[in-house]
Protein backbone atom coordinates (compact mmCIF):
# COMPACT_ATOMS: atom_id res chain seq x y z
CA UNK A 1 0.00 0.00 0.00
CA UNK A 2 3.01 2.26 0.29
CA UNK A 3 2.82 5.78 2.14
CA UNK A 4 -0.75 5.96 3.50
CA UNK A 5 -2.35 9.47 4.08
CA UNK A 6 -1.68 10.82 7.30
CA UNK A 7 1.43 8.55 7.90
CA UNK A 8 3.16 11.30 9.43
CA UNK A 9 0.67 11.96 11.92
CA UNK A 10 1.17 8.07 12.80
CA UNK A 11 5.00 8.74 13.17
CA UNK A 12 4.19 11.55 15.49
CA UNK A 13 2.05 9.79 17.86
CA UNK A 14 3.43 6.77 18.03
CA UNK A 15 2.28 3.97 15.60
CA UNK A 16 3.84 4.61 12.70
CA UNK A 17 4.26 0.70 12.23
CA UNK A 18 0.65 0.97 11.17
CA UNK A 19 1.34 2.80 7.90
CA UNK A 20 1.52 0.52 5.51
CA UNK A 21 -1.81 -1.35 6.65
CA UNK A 22 -4.19 1.68 6.74
CA UNK A 23 -5.75 3.72 3.76
CA UNK A 24 -6.10 7.30 5.60
CA UNK A 25 -5.41 8.31 9.18
CA UNK A 26 -6.40 11.76 10.84
CA UNK A 27 -7.85 13.13 14.12
CA UNK A 28 -11.11 13.09 15.92
CA UNK A 29 -12.30 16.03 17.93
CA UNK A 30 -11.45 15.98 22.09
CA UNK A 31 -7.90 15.24 22.90
CA UNK A 32 -6.75 13.92 19.49
CA UNK A 33 -7.74 10.68 19.13
CA UNK A 34 -6.31 9.00 16.02
CA UNK A 35 -8.57 7.69 13.25
CA UNK A 36 -7.40 4.84 11.08
CA UNK A 37 -9.56 3.77 8.23
CA UNK A 38 -8.28 -0.24 7.51
CA UNK A 39 -9.34 -2.59 5.08
CA UNK A 40 -11.08 -5.68 6.41
CA UNK A 41 -8.20 -7.69 5.25
CA UNK A 42 -5.73 -5.99 7.44
CA UNK A 43 -7.35 -5.63 10.23
CA UNK A 44 -5.16 -8.92 11.59
CA UNK A 45 -2.14 -7.47 10.55
CA UNK A 46 -3.32 -4.44 12.44
CA UNK A 47 -3.41 -6.26 15.58
CA UNK A 48 -0.43 -8.16 15.36
CA UNK A 49 0.82 -4.90 15.21
CA UNK A 50 -0.49 -3.51 17.92
CA UNK A 51 0.45 -6.67 19.99
CA UNK A 52 3.92 -6.81 19.18
CA UNK A 53 4.39 -2.63 19.62
CA UNK A 54 2.58 -2.59 23.03
CA UNK A 55 2.12 -6.07 24.57
CA UNK A 56 -0.88 -8.48 25.12
CA UNK A 57 -2.08 -6.88 28.23
CA UNK A 58 -0.95 -3.32 26.38
CA UNK A 59 -4.81 -2.17 24.91
CA UNK A 60 -8.33 -2.98 25.06
CA UNK A 61 -10.94 -2.50 22.90
CA UNK A 62 -12.75 0.32 24.63
CA UNK A 63 -15.85 0.74 22.86
CA UNK A 64 -17.77 -0.16 19.47
CA UNK A 65 -19.71 1.90 17.46
CA UNK A 66 -21.24 1.01 14.61
CA UNK A 67 -22.71 3.35 12.39
CA UNK A 68 -25.89 3.68 9.47
CA UNK A 69 -24.53 5.76 6.66
CA UNK A 70 -27.88 5.35 4.70
CA UNK A 71 -26.65 7.89 1.99
CA UNK A 72 -24.09 6.15 1.30
CA UNK A 73 -24.98 2.86 1.55
CA UNK A 74 -22.32 2.29 3.64
CA UNK A 75 -22.50 0.46 7.48
CA UNK A 76 -19.51 1.89 9.07
CA UNK A 77 -17.87 0.04 12.58
CA UNK A 78 -15.11 2.18 14.94
CA UNK A 79 -13.21 0.05 17.48
CA UNK A 80 -11.83 2.71 20.20
CA UNK A 81 -8.73 0.97 21.45
CA UNK A 82 -7.15 2.43 24.32
CA UNK A 83 -3.45 1.90 24.38
CA UNK A 84 -2.30 2.17 27.89
CA UNK A 85 1.78 2.91 26.65
CA UNK A 86 0.30 6.00 24.84
CA UNK A 87 -1.69 6.78 27.04
CA UNK A 88 -4.63 7.64 23.55
CA UNK A 89 -6.97 6.22 21.80
CA UNK A 90 -6.90 4.64 18.31
CA UNK A 91 -9.83 4.30 16.64
CA UNK A 92 -9.89 1.54 13.91
CA UNK A 93 -12.42 2.64 11.54
CA UNK A 94 -14.44 -0.11 8.61
CA UNK A 95 -16.56 0.70 5.89
CA UNK A 96 -18.84 -2.60 5.11
CA UNK A 97 -21.84 -2.67 2.37
CA UNK A 98 -25.12 -1.81 3.76
CA UNK A 99 -27.19 -4.65 2.24
CA UNK A 100 -24.84 -7.31 3.94
CA UNK A 101 -23.08 -5.74 6.60
CA UNK A 102 -20.18 -7.96 7.89
CA UNK A 103 -16.40 -7.47 8.89
CA UNK A 104 -14.35 -9.54 10.88
CA UNK A 105 -14.41 -9.97 14.59
CA UNK A 106 -11.80 -8.28 17.16
CA UNK A 107 -12.67 -11.28 19.20
CA UNK A 108 -12.16 -13.78 16.40
CA UNK A 109 -8.34 -12.29 16.72
CA UNK A 110 -7.56 -12.72 20.50
CA UNK A 111 -9.70 -9.71 22.19
CA UNK A 112 -12.37 -10.50 24.37
CA UNK A 113 -12.96 -7.23 24.69
CA UNK A 114 -14.89 -6.71 21.84
CA UNK A 115 -17.62 -9.45 22.85
CA UNK A 116 -20.02 -6.99 24.10
CA UNK A 117 -19.43 -4.48 21.79
CA UNK A 118 -19.76 -6.48 19.21
CA UNK A 119 -22.92 -8.29 20.53
CA UNK A 120 -24.49 -4.77 21.04
CA UNK A 121 -23.82 -3.57 17.13
CA UNK A 122 -25.09 -6.96 15.77
CA UNK A 123 -28.20 -6.67 17.50
CA UNK A 124 -29.11 -2.93 17.14
CA UNK A 125 -27.53 -2.74 13.36
CA UNK A 126 -27.20 -5.82 12.31
CA UNK A 127 -23.77 -5.98 11.82
CA UNK A 128 -22.27 -9.36 11.07
CA UNK A 129 -19.17 -10.10 13.19
CA UNK A 130 -17.83 -13.22 11.25
CA UNK A 131 -16.18 -15.21 14.25
CA UNK A 132 -17.91 -14.04 17.13
CA UNK A 133 -19.53 -17.27 18.53
CA UNK A 134 -21.50 -15.01 21.06
CA UNK A 135 -23.85 -12.88 18.68
CA UNK A 136 -27.48 -13.85 19.31
CA UNK A 137 -30.80 -11.57 19.05
CA UNK A 138 -32.40 -10.26 21.25
CA UNK A 139 -29.42 -9.03 23.26
CA UNK A 140 -30.89 -5.59 23.93
CA UNK A 141 -33.60 -5.59 21.30
CA UNK A 142 -37.37 -6.54 22.10
CA UNK A 143 -38.51 -10.03 21.12
CA UNK A 144 -41.10 -8.36 18.70
CA UNK A 145 -38.32 -6.61 17.03
CA UNK A 146 -36.13 -9.96 16.36
CA UNK A 147 -39.34 -11.67 15.16
CA UNK A 148 -39.75 -8.85 12.28
CA UNK A 149 -36.43 -8.38 11.68
CA UNK A 150 -35.86 -4.72 12.91
CA UNK A 151 -32.83 -3.25 13.97
CA UNK A 152 -33.92 -0.47 15.62
CA UNK A 153 -30.57 2.07 15.40
CA UNK A 154 -31.44 1.53 11.52
CA UNK A 155 -31.87 5.13 9.87
CA UNK A 156 -34.60 3.28 7.64
CA UNK A 157 -36.67 2.32 10.99
CA UNK A 158 -38.75 4.66 12.46
CA UNK A 159 -40.10 5.66 15.61
CA UNK B 1 -25.26 -60.59 27.30
CA UNK B 2 -22.84 -63.22 28.06
CA UNK B 3 -21.05 -62.73 31.31
CA UNK B 4 -17.32 -61.37 31.20
CA UNK B 5 -17.87 -59.91 28.08
CA UNK B 6 -17.41 -56.18 27.57
CA UNK B 7 -18.10 -54.52 24.33
CA UNK B 8 -18.03 -50.62 25.08
CA UNK B 9 -14.53 -49.03 24.27
CA UNK B 10 -15.37 -45.74 26.16
CA UNK B 11 -16.77 -44.54 29.27
CA UNK B 12 -19.24 -41.25 29.94
CA UNK B 13 -19.30 -39.76 33.11
CA UNK B 14 -22.51 -37.89 33.58
CA UNK B 15 -21.74 -35.15 35.56
CA UNK B 16 -25.16 -33.44 37.43
CA UNK B 17 -24.59 -29.77 36.39
CA UNK B 18 -27.74 -27.74 37.72
CA UNK B 19 -29.20 -24.46 36.27
CA UNK B 20 -29.78 -21.52 38.99
CA UNK B 21 -31.13 -18.91 37.41
CA UNK B 22 -30.31 -16.01 39.48
CA UNK B 23 -33.19 -12.86 38.64
CA UNK B 24 -34.45 -11.12 36.60
CA UNK B 25 -36.11 -10.01 40.14
CA UNK B 26 -33.84 -11.23 42.80
CA UNK B 27 -32.93 -9.82 46.73
CA UNK B 28 -29.00 -10.29 45.49
CA UNK B 29 -29.88 -7.88 42.57
CA UNK B 30 -31.36 -3.99 43.24
CA UNK B 31 -32.10 -3.88 39.05
CA UNK B 32 -33.15 -6.29 36.37
CA UNK B 33 -30.91 -9.38 35.29
CA UNK B 34 -30.87 -12.60 34.61
CA UNK B 35 -27.83 -14.74 35.60
CA UNK B 36 -27.52 -18.38 35.24
CA UNK B 37 -25.00 -20.18 36.70
CA UNK B 38 -24.54 -24.28 36.31
CA UNK B 39 -23.65 -25.86 39.46
CA UNK B 40 -21.68 -28.72 40.33
CA UNK B 41 -23.19 -29.19 43.75
CA UNK B 42 -22.06 -25.71 45.10
CA UNK B 43 -19.40 -25.02 42.84
CA UNK B 44 -20.32 -22.87 39.80
CA UNK B 45 -18.89 -23.89 36.40
CA UNK B 46 -20.52 -21.86 33.91
CA UNK B 47 -21.91 -18.54 33.97
CA UNK B 48 -24.49 -16.70 31.30
CA UNK B 49 -25.72 -13.10 31.44
CA UNK B 50 -28.94 -12.15 29.92
CA UNK B 51 -30.05 -9.10 29.34
CA UNK B 52 -32.65 -7.41 28.05
CA UNK B 53 -35.52 -6.35 30.83
CA UNK B 54 -34.18 -2.68 30.85
CA UNK B 55 -33.48 -1.53 27.72
CA UNK B 56 -34.94 2.19 26.07
CA UNK B 57 -33.49 3.14 23.46
CA UNK B 58 -32.17 6.09 24.71
CA UNK B 59 -29.61 6.27 21.26
CA UNK B 60 -32.34 6.22 19.12
CA UNK B 61 -34.03 9.05 21.23
CA UNK B 62 -31.29 11.03 21.46
CA UNK B 63 -30.79 11.04 17.67
CA UNK B 64 -34.63 12.22 17.65
CA UNK B 65 -34.32 14.56 19.55
CA UNK B 66 -32.04 18.54 19.66
CA UNK B 67 -28.35 18.35 21.11
CA UNK B 68 -29.84 20.74 23.97
CA UNK B 69 -32.57 18.11 24.86
CA UNK B 70 -30.31 15.59 24.90
CA UNK B 71 -28.45 16.37 27.52
CA UNK B 72 -31.47 16.13 29.80
CA UNK B 73 -31.90 12.61 28.11
CA UNK B 74 -28.58 11.66 28.65
CA UNK B 75 -28.40 12.77 32.50
CA UNK B 76 -31.11 9.62 33.26
CA UNK B 77 -29.45 6.50 31.53
CA UNK B 78 -28.11 6.49 35.27
CA UNK B 79 -29.47 7.50 38.15
CA UNK B 80 -26.60 7.82 40.87
CA UNK B 81 -23.89 9.06 38.34
CA UNK B 82 -26.33 11.43 36.04
CA UNK B 83 -23.53 14.17 36.39
CA UNK B 84 -21.01 12.17 34.50
CA UNK B 85 -23.44 11.07 31.86
CA UNK B 86 -24.17 14.37 31.09
CA UNK B 87 -20.98 15.85 31.55
CA UNK B 88 -19.83 13.44 29.23
CA UNK B 89 -22.26 14.42 26.95
CA UNK B 90 -22.01 18.38 27.26
CA UNK B 91 -18.04 18.04 26.64
CA UNK B 92 -18.73 16.01 23.43
CA UNK B 93 -20.96 18.96 22.27
CA UNK B 94 -18.38 21.28 23.65
CA UNK B 95 -15.94 19.61 21.24
CA UNK B 96 -18.31 19.90 17.94
CA UNK B 97 -18.79 23.65 19.04
CA UNK B 98 -14.90 24.43 19.64
CA UNK B 99 -16.37 25.98 23.12
CA UNK B 100 -14.07 25.90 26.13
CA UNK B 101 -15.89 26.72 29.55
CA UNK B 102 -14.63 28.38 31.71
CA UNK B 103 -12.18 28.06 34.79
CA UNK B 104 -14.68 28.42 37.54
CA UNK B 105 -16.99 26.43 35.76
CA UNK B 106 -14.16 23.49 34.98
CA UNK B 107 -14.12 23.14 38.93
CA UNK B 108 -17.51 23.30 39.93
CA UNK B 109 -18.28 20.48 37.02
CA UNK B 110 -14.95 18.36 39.24
CA UNK B 111 -16.43 19.41 42.37
CA UNK B 112 -19.93 18.13 41.65
CA UNK B 113 -18.34 14.85 39.35
CA UNK B 114 -16.38 13.79 42.63
CA UNK B 115 -19.16 14.51 44.96
CA UNK B 116 -20.95 11.86 42.87
CA UNK B 117 -18.45 9.71 43.29
CA UNK B 118 -18.16 9.97 46.79
CA UNK B 119 -21.97 9.15 47.64
CA UNK B 120 -21.59 6.07 44.35
CA UNK B 121 -18.81 4.22 46.24
CA UNK B 122 -20.60 4.78 49.32
CA UNK B 123 -23.79 3.30 47.87
CA UNK B 124 -22.18 0.16 46.13
CA UNK B 125 -20.23 -0.68 50.00
CA UNK B 126 -23.11 -0.47 51.58
CA UNK B 127 -25.13 -2.84 49.20
CA UNK B 128 -21.94 -5.08 50.05
CA UNK B 129 -22.68 -4.89 53.44
CA UNK B 130 -26.07 -5.55 53.30
CA UNK B 131 -24.94 -8.46 50.96
CA UNK B 132 -23.06 -9.98 53.33
CA UNK B 133 -25.69 -9.91 55.96
CA UNK B 134 -24.84 -6.77 57.81
CA UNK B 135 -28.03 -4.89 57.86
CA UNK B 136 -27.13 -2.60 60.68
CA UNK B 137 -24.25 -1.57 58.58
CA UNK B 138 -26.25 -0.86 55.60
CA UNK B 139 -28.28 1.76 56.82
CA UNK B 140 -25.70 3.40 58.73
CA UNK B 141 -24.06 3.72 55.94
CA UNK B 142 -26.82 4.98 54.06
CA UNK B 143 -27.20 7.40 57.17
CA UNK B 144 -23.66 9.06 56.12
CA UNK B 145 -24.40 9.51 52.44
CA UNK B 146 -27.06 11.51 52.91
CA UNK B 147 -24.25 14.15 54.27
CA UNK B 148 -22.86 13.99 50.30
CA UNK B 149 -26.23 14.09 48.94
CA UNK B 150 -27.26 16.76 51.17
CA UNK B 151 -23.59 18.31 49.65
CA UNK B 152 -24.42 17.69 46.19
CA UNK B 153 -27.84 19.66 46.90
CA UNK B 154 -26.24 22.54 47.62
CA UNK B 155 -24.17 22.41 45.08
CA UNK B 156 -26.61 21.83 42.09
CA UNK B 157 -30.19 22.03 43.86
CA UNK B 158 -31.12 18.09 43.32
CA UNK B 159 -29.96 15.02 45.35
CA UNK B 160 -29.61 13.09 42.91
CA UNK B 161 -30.93 13.73 39.56
CA UNK B 162 -28.31 17.10 39.36
CA UNK B 163 -28.80 18.75 35.75
CA UNK B 164 -25.92 20.68 36.33
CA UNK B 165 -24.14 20.86 33.29
CA UNK B 166 -24.74 22.77 30.07
CA UNK B 167 -22.03 23.42 27.25
CA UNK B 168 -20.19 26.16 27.90
CA UNK B 169 -20.63 26.24 31.40
CA UNK B 170 -22.15 24.75 34.52
CA UNK B 171 -26.56 25.82 35.55
CA UNK B 172 -25.71 27.28 39.31
CA UNK B 173 -22.77 29.17 40.67
CA UNK B 174 -21.86 28.42 44.05
CA UNK B 175 -21.45 31.49 47.09
CA UNK B 176 -18.78 31.62 50.03
CA UNK B 177 -21.77 30.49 52.38
CA UNK B 178 -22.64 27.14 49.93
CA UNK B 179 -19.13 26.56 50.11
CA UNK B 180 -18.65 26.72 54.45
CA UNK B 181 -21.89 24.78 54.28
CA UNK B 182 -20.05 22.27 51.40
CA UNK B 183 -16.62 22.09 53.63
CA UNK B 184 -18.37 21.15 57.13
CA UNK B 185 -20.32 18.22 55.74
CA UNK B 186 -17.20 16.82 53.45
CA UNK B 187 -15.25 17.77 57.45
CA UNK B 188 -18.22 15.39 59.00
CA UNK B 189 -17.79 12.31 56.08
CA UNK B 190 -14.26 11.91 56.23
CA UNK B 191 -14.03 10.29 59.85
CA UNK B 192 -16.91 8.34 58.82
CA UNK B 193 -15.49 7.40 55.57
CA UNK B 194 -12.17 6.31 57.33
CA UNK B 195 -14.35 4.11 60.14
CA UNK B 196 -16.25 2.28 57.61
CA UNK B 197 -13.25 1.34 55.67
CA UNK B 198 -11.26 0.33 59.05
CA UNK B 199 -14.74 -1.98 59.42
CA UNK B 200 -13.90 -3.35 55.98
CA UNK B 201 -10.17 -3.51 56.35
CA UNK B 202 -10.76 -5.68 60.53
CA UNK B 203 -14.18 -7.55 60.40
CA UNK B 204 -13.62 -11.25 60.19
CA UNK B 205 -16.16 -11.94 58.76
CA UNK B 206 -16.10 -9.23 55.68
CA UNK B 207 -12.41 -10.55 55.53
CA UNK B 208 -13.55 -14.21 54.77
CA UNK B 209 -16.10 -13.34 52.59
CA UNK B 210 -13.97 -10.75 50.49
CA UNK B 211 -10.66 -12.33 50.55
CA UNK B 212 -9.69 -14.02 47.54
CA UNK B 213 -12.82 -14.09 46.08
CA UNK B 214 -13.70 -13.60 42.49
CA UNK B 215 -9.91 -13.35 42.30
CA UNK B 216 -9.33 -12.89 38.79
CA UNK B 217 -5.94 -12.60 36.59
CA UNK B 218 -4.88 -8.93 35.58
CA UNK B 219 -3.96 -9.95 32.14
CA UNK B 220 -7.64 -11.41 31.90
CA UNK B 221 -8.98 -8.26 33.75
CA UNK B 222 -7.69 -5.99 30.75
CA UNK B 223 -8.05 -8.61 28.14
CA UNK B 224 -11.47 -8.58 28.58
CA UNK B 225 -11.71 -5.10 28.80
CA UNK B 226 -13.01 -4.80 32.43
CA UNK B 227 -13.35 -1.33 33.70
CA UNK B 228 -13.26 1.58 36.48
CA UNK B 229 -12.37 -0.16 39.87
CA UNK B 230 -12.11 -3.52 38.54
CA UNK B 231 -9.22 -2.87 36.68
CA UNK B 232 -7.34 -0.61 39.10
CA UNK B 233 -7.64 -3.32 41.97
CA UNK B 234 -5.64 -5.12 39.13
CA UNK B 235 -3.12 -3.29 39.15
CA UNK B 236 -3.07 -1.31 36.10
CA UNK B 237 -3.48 2.69 36.60
CA UNK B 238 -6.03 3.42 34.12
CA UNK B 239 -7.80 6.02 34.86
CA UNK B 240 -9.58 8.50 32.19
CA UNK B 241 -8.87 11.93 34.41
CA UNK B 242 -5.21 11.05 34.36
CA UNK B 243 -4.88 10.14 30.80
CA UNK B 244 -7.90 12.68 29.22
CA UNK B 245 -7.22 15.00 32.04
CA UNK B 246 -10.26 16.98 30.96
CA UNK B 247 -12.30 19.47 32.91
CA UNK B 248 -9.90 20.33 35.32
CA UNK B 249 -8.47 17.33 36.42
CA UNK B 250 -5.13 18.74 35.19
CA UNK B 251 -4.72 21.54 37.61
CA UNK B 252 -6.31 19.52 40.69
CA UNK B 253 -4.09 16.96 42.71
CA UNK B 254 -5.32 13.26 42.43
CA UNK B 255 -3.56 10.28 42.93
CA UNK B 256 -4.54 6.92 40.83
CA UNK B 257 -5.75 4.27 43.49
CA UNK B 258 -4.48 1.03 42.67
CA UNK B 259 -3.70 -2.71 44.52
CA UNK B 260 -2.73 -5.52 43.31
CA UNK B 261 -4.70 -8.45 45.15
CA UNK B 262 -7.18 -8.28 42.55
CA UNK B 263 -10.01 -10.16 44.49
CA UNK B 264 -13.29 -8.72 44.98
CA UNK B 265 -11.50 -7.17 48.83
CA UNK B 266 -9.10 -4.91 46.91
CA UNK B 267 -12.05 -4.13 44.76
CA UNK B 268 -13.79 -2.41 47.68
CA UNK B 269 -10.92 -1.19 49.07
CA UNK B 270 -10.16 0.78 45.96
CA UNK B 271 -13.44 2.33 46.03
CA UNK B 272 -12.89 3.11 49.90
CA UNK B 273 -9.43 4.92 49.01
CA UNK B 274 -10.94 6.73 45.48
CA UNK B 275 -13.97 8.02 48.38
CA UNK B 276 -10.76 9.58 50.54
CA UNK B 277 -8.99 10.94 47.49
CA UNK B 278 -12.87 12.51 46.23
CA UNK B 279 -12.63 14.46 49.39
CA UNK B 280 -9.69 15.71 49.37
CA UNK B 281 -10.02 16.70 45.48
CA UNK B 282 -13.52 18.78 46.59
CA UNK B 283 -11.62 20.35 49.35
CA UNK B 284 -8.90 21.35 46.96
CA UNK B 285 -11.34 22.80 44.64
CA UNK B 286 -14.09 24.48 47.16
CA UNK B 287 -10.21 26.50 48.57
CA UNK B 288 -8.85 26.82 44.98
CA UNK B 289 -11.96 27.91 43.02
CA UNK B 290 -11.30 30.16 40.40
CA UNK B 291 -12.82 33.71 40.20
CA UNK B 292 -15.59 34.88 37.07
CA UNK B 293 -18.28 33.67 34.99
CA UNK B 294 -20.02 29.89 35.69
CA UNK B 295 -22.71 30.27 34.14
CA UNK B 296 -22.84 30.98 30.46
CA UNK B 297 -26.12 33.12 28.76
CA UNK B 298 -28.73 30.21 27.40
CA UNK B 299 -29.96 32.47 24.76
CA UNK B 300 -26.70 33.06 23.37
CA UNK B 301 -25.85 29.41 22.80
CA UNK B 302 -25.67 28.14 18.80
CA UNK B 303 -29.07 26.27 18.18
CA UNK B 304 -27.40 24.92 14.99
CA UNK B 305 -24.60 22.42 15.45
CA UNK B 306 -21.64 21.90 12.61
CA UNK B 307 -20.65 18.65 11.14
CA UNK B 308 -18.43 16.76 12.50
CA UNK B 309 -17.72 14.05 15.33
CA UNK B 310 -16.16 13.87 18.50
CA UNK B 311 -15.85 11.29 21.70
CA UNK B 312 -15.42 12.28 24.73
CA UNK B 313 -14.53 10.18 28.31
CA UNK B 314 -15.07 10.93 31.68
CA UNK B 315 -14.27 8.28 34.60
CA UNK B 316 -17.75 7.43 36.13
CA UNK B 317 -17.59 5.67 39.18
CA UNK B 318 -17.52 2.48 37.73
CA UNK B 319 -14.82 3.33 35.47
CA UNK B 320 -14.32 4.80 31.80
CA UNK B 321 -17.55 5.95 30.24
CA UNK B 322 -17.35 7.43 26.60
CA UNK B 323 -19.77 9.18 24.38
CA UNK B 324 -19.26 9.33 20.37
CA UNK B 325 -21.60 11.71 18.60
CA UNK B 326 -21.41 12.66 14.87
CA UNK B 327 -23.47 15.55 13.63
CA UNK B 328 -23.82 15.68 10.09
CA UNK B 329 -25.09 19.55 10.72
CA UNK B 330 -28.50 21.19 11.78
CA UNK B 331 -29.79 20.85 15.35
CA UNK B 332 -30.41 17.06 15.65
CA UNK B 333 -27.42 14.74 16.05
CA UNK B 334 -27.02 11.46 13.66
CA UNK B 335 -25.65 8.94 15.49
CA UNK B 336 -25.03 9.25 19.43
CA UNK B 337 -23.29 6.67 20.70
CA UNK B 338 -22.95 5.65 24.92
CA UNK B 339 -20.48 3.25 25.84
CA UNK B 340 -21.12 2.45 29.74
CA UNK B 341 -18.89 0.86 31.99
CA UNK B 342 -21.05 -1.17 33.51
CA UNK B 343 -21.49 -3.20 29.53
CA UNK B 344 -18.24 -4.40 29.88
CA UNK B 345 -18.41 -5.28 33.39
CA UNK B 346 -21.33 -7.24 33.77
CA UNK B 347 -21.27 -8.95 30.71
CA UNK B 348 -17.33 -9.69 30.38
CA UNK B 349 -17.00 -10.20 33.82
CA UNK B 350 -19.08 -13.54 34.41
CA UNK B 351 -15.93 -15.41 33.86
CA UNK B 352 -14.99 -13.81 37.29
CA UNK B 353 -17.68 -17.07 38.94
CA UNK B 354 -16.27 -19.50 37.85
CA UNK B 355 -14.50 -21.63 40.26
CA UNK B 356 -15.95 -20.48 43.22
CA UNK B 357 -19.47 -21.66 45.02
CA UNK B 358 -22.65 -20.16 45.02
CA UNK B 359 -22.64 -18.32 48.31
CA UNK B 360 -19.92 -16.51 46.66
CA UNK B 361 -21.71 -15.15 42.99
CA UNK B 362 -23.27 -12.05 44.77
CA UNK B 363 -21.00 -11.33 46.36
CA UNK B 364 -18.70 -11.16 42.67
CA UNK B 365 -21.08 -9.66 41.18
CA UNK B 366 -21.69 -6.37 43.86
CA UNK B 367 -17.69 -6.21 43.55
CA UNK B 368 -18.15 -5.09 39.97
CA UNK B 369 -20.76 -2.64 41.05
CA UNK B 370 -22.83 -3.37 38.31
CA UNK B 371 -25.25 -1.15 37.16
CA UNK B 372 -28.25 -2.27 34.62
CA UNK B 373 -30.07 0.42 33.57
CA UNK B 374 -26.55 2.03 32.59
CA UNK B 375 -25.58 -0.84 30.58
CA UNK B 376 -29.08 -1.86 29.03
CA UNK B 377 -29.40 0.78 26.81
CA UNK B 378 -27.47 -12.22 25.99
CA UNK B 379 -25.60 -14.18 25.57
CA UNK B 380 -24.04 -16.98 26.45
CA UNK B 381 -20.51 -16.34 28.10
CA UNK B 382 -19.22 -19.44 29.37
CA UNK B 383 -15.57 -19.24 28.44
CA UNK B 384 -14.61 -22.41 29.47
CA UNK B 385 -11.98 -22.01 32.02
CA UNK B 386 -9.74 -24.39 33.48
CA UNK B 387 -9.28 -28.19 32.14
CA UNK B 388 -12.54 -29.42 32.95
CA UNK B 389 -15.64 -29.32 30.87
CA UNK B 390 -19.37 -30.17 31.81
CA UNK B 391 -21.90 -30.63 29.98
CA UNK B 392 -25.00 -30.32 30.81
CA UNK B 393 -27.37 -33.26 30.54
CA UNK B 394 -30.42 -31.40 28.46
CA UNK B 395 -27.90 -31.09 25.66
CA UNK B 396 -26.96 -34.60 25.99
CA UNK B 397 -30.67 -35.16 25.69
CA UNK B 398 -31.06 -33.45 22.69
CA UNK B 399 -28.28 -34.96 21.22
CA UNK B 400 -26.45 -32.09 20.41
CA UNK B 401 -22.99 -33.30 21.84
CA UNK B 402 -20.21 -34.19 19.85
Amino acid sequence: MGASEGGELLDKVGLGMLKGLVTKAYLMKANDRVVVEVPNENLGKVIEELRRSFGKDGFYVSTVVGTDLIDQKLMRVDYFIYIAKLKRFLVLRLFTDRENPKVTSLYSLGLESAIPGECEAHDLLGIKFEGNPFLKRPFFAPEEFVKQGIYPLRKDVKV
Amino acid sequence: MASGEVKADKVVAFPMVLEVPIGPQHPALHEPLMIKVYLDGEDVVGAEANTGYNHRGIEKLCEKNTFYKDIFICGRVCGICNAVHANCCVRAFEALLGKEPPPRAKYLRVLAMELERIHSHILINAVMAEILGYETLFMYMMRDRELVMKAKEILTGCRVLADYMMVGGVRRDIDEVKRDRIRKLLDKLEPRVKYYMKVFEEDTTIRKRLIDVGKLKPSDVIGHGLLGPVLRAAGFPIDSRDYDGYDAYREVPFRVVTRKESDSMARMMVRWEETLVSIEMCRYVLDHLPQGEAVPDERRLPRRFPEGEAFATVEAPRGELTYYVLSKGGVMPYRLKIRTPSLNNIINGVFGFIGYSLADVPVILVSYDPCISCMERALVIDLKRGTRKYVPIKYLAQGVVK
